[in-house]
């Protein structure tokens, strides 16, 4: 189980523990993390679970499909780093990583 | 220009509650109804406007409006459409967030029906309700208190941070487990009975103290003792149960470490050769050793007795009567007293003690006073 840190746009940090398999949108709403909102639950279809992957951690979270992109179009603020959190799945070798939130989902 | 010229078309757009326009491949508007007037805020339907106009891209966003519009037209089963809103920029530069469903027209299949509606309210209540749901969540998750909420066939709706740690589960490990995997075997049936009793009981809530100890059983096997608060809440489908659970282990540790700390100084202070008292801030005696004890005649009970009266004066009664209790307010403000006195044993002997009281402070200032008596009398 990795722990993964998320932090928010105003530098706060949260370090979790990932369950292997879960996505990271899904580990940030059950721990209520503010700053990744999840409104469709994990489909891929609503883009408020935007994400940053910094470049070193990229190898690791592989790169969005053509869905994924096409869903990161509603949301703002969207660079090279950009992945929605509901299409990363933890797996052991993530541990330590930190992802970055944007400041706003919508 | 004019789309929908028959009769019944310009009725059905209008009879629409939602918001409802027609536009072209182009986005061009081509109809639009009262409501639709109303939400981009026009007196009159704007007619060969581009909808981008009130569909604006948005800075810092790539969404290019037109372009899902089209797509959705397609597709109007899209899974997104559920959950997108798109930003809506009425004539006098008002942004709200609007959900959109799209269709195609079927008699003019160049144009689509656009549908829009204003979800402001319903998306300032998701925020207020994500908001609480986030403390309330946060709460839960730094709570030192184990948490666990079941349903009414108990099985685990819900386990803290706390809960998981204090019975040795990873995160998300009990969710959907039933709730006896935590209860040592033999307490199941009566646990499982309480909880149909409390289920139909008036009371919504049980606070620790009010329960008896309760015991759990951790992923390694060992037992542990628990307090529990637990109260419950009507939901959608039935009763759900949530307990609070306290670690007892901490506090007997500690009680069995203050037990043992206060056999060893009972233990020093009755094999004292000195003979000793602690008088309480009345002046009563609330301790004595076995020293002080032999100063006094056997069938007098110190302990509870006001420590002036005790018949150790017996050679000098008079004073000590009268300067003890202001000697015992004086140590328990911090000044320790001494003075040299005569005692008769009850042997008949006469003694000659150095006598003192010193306070007993803990953090809060001095509880109570200790008394001390070492014989000159050989000396």
């Amino acid at each position: 189980m990795p722990v993964i840190t998320y932090v928010e746009f105003n530098g706060t940090e949260h370090r979790v523990e990932v369950p292997t398999g879960s996505s990271l949108m899904q580990a940030a709403v059950n721990l209520a993390v503010p700053g990744i909102d999840g409104d469709c639950g994990g489909l891929c279809a609503c883009g408020t679970c935007h994400v940053y992957v910094p470049a070193p951690f990229q190898d690791l979270t592989g790169a969005a499909d053509e869905l994924e992109q096409a869903m990161l179009e509603f949301a703002f603020d969207v660079d090279a780093r950009s992945r929605l959190s509901c299409q990363i799945v933890a797996t052991a070798e993530m541990e330590g990583m930190r992802i970055e939130l944007p400041e706003r989902q919508y | 220009m004019v789309v929908l010229d028959d009769l019944s078309g310009r009725a059905l757009l209008e009879a629409l509650p939602e918001p409802a326009l027609v536009i072209d491949a182009a986005g061009v508007i081509m109809a639009t109804n009262a409501a639709a007037n109303r939400l981009l805020a026009t007196p009159h339907a704007p007619l060969g406007q581009s909808i981008t106009a009130f569909l604006p891209e948005q800075e810092r966003s790539r969404l290019n409006p037109l372009a899902w519009l089209r797509r959705w037209a397609d597709e109007p089963e899209a899974p997104e459409l559920a959950h997108v809103r798109l930003w809506c920029r009425d004539q006098s530069g008002v942004q709200k967030p609007v959900r959109v469903r799209v269709g195609r027209l079927p008699a003019a299949t160049m144009h689509y029906l656009v549908m829009l509606a204003d979800v402001s309210d319903e998306q300032a209540r998701q925020q207020r309700t994500r908001a609480a749901h986030r403390l309330a969540a946060r709460v839960l998750a730094i709570s030192a208190d184990a948490i666990i909420n079941v349903d009414q066939s108990l099985h685990i709706l819900y386990a803290n941070p706390s809960a998981d740690a204090l019975f040795g589960y990873p995160p998300g490990h009990l969710l959907g487990k039933p709730l006896d995997l935590l209860i040592p075997e033999r307490f199941r049936p009566r646990h499982r009975g309480f909880i149909e009793q409390f289920a139909f009981e008036s009371a919504p809530s049980r606070l620790m103290g009010q329960r008896a100890e309760i015991r759990g059983l951790t992923a390694g096997g060992e037992e542990i003792p628990l307090e529990a608060s637990i109260t419950k809440v009507t939901v959608e489908h039935g009763l759900v149960f949530s307990a609070n659970l306290r670690d007892l282990r901490p506090r007997e540790a500690m009680l069995a470490e203050l037990g043992r700390s206060e056999a060893r100084f009972r233990s020093a202070f009755d094999h004292a050769q000195q003979a000793m008292a602690l008088i309480a801030p009345d002046g009563r005696v609330t301790a004595i050793n076995t020293a002080a004890r032999r100063l006094l005649p056997e069938q007098v009970e110190p302990v509870g007795a006001a420590f002036a009266e005790l018949p150790f004066w017996a050679s000098d009664p008079q004073r000590m009567a009268e300067e003890l209790p202001r000697a015992v307010a004086q140590a328990l403000a911090g000044q320790p007293y001494r003075t040299v006195t005569g005692v008769r044993l009850p042997d008949g002997q006469e003694r000659t003690l150095d006598f003192s009281l010193s306070p007993v402070a803990s953090g809060a200032g001095a509880f109570a006073v200790i008394a001390e008596a070492r014989d000159l009398t050989d000396r």
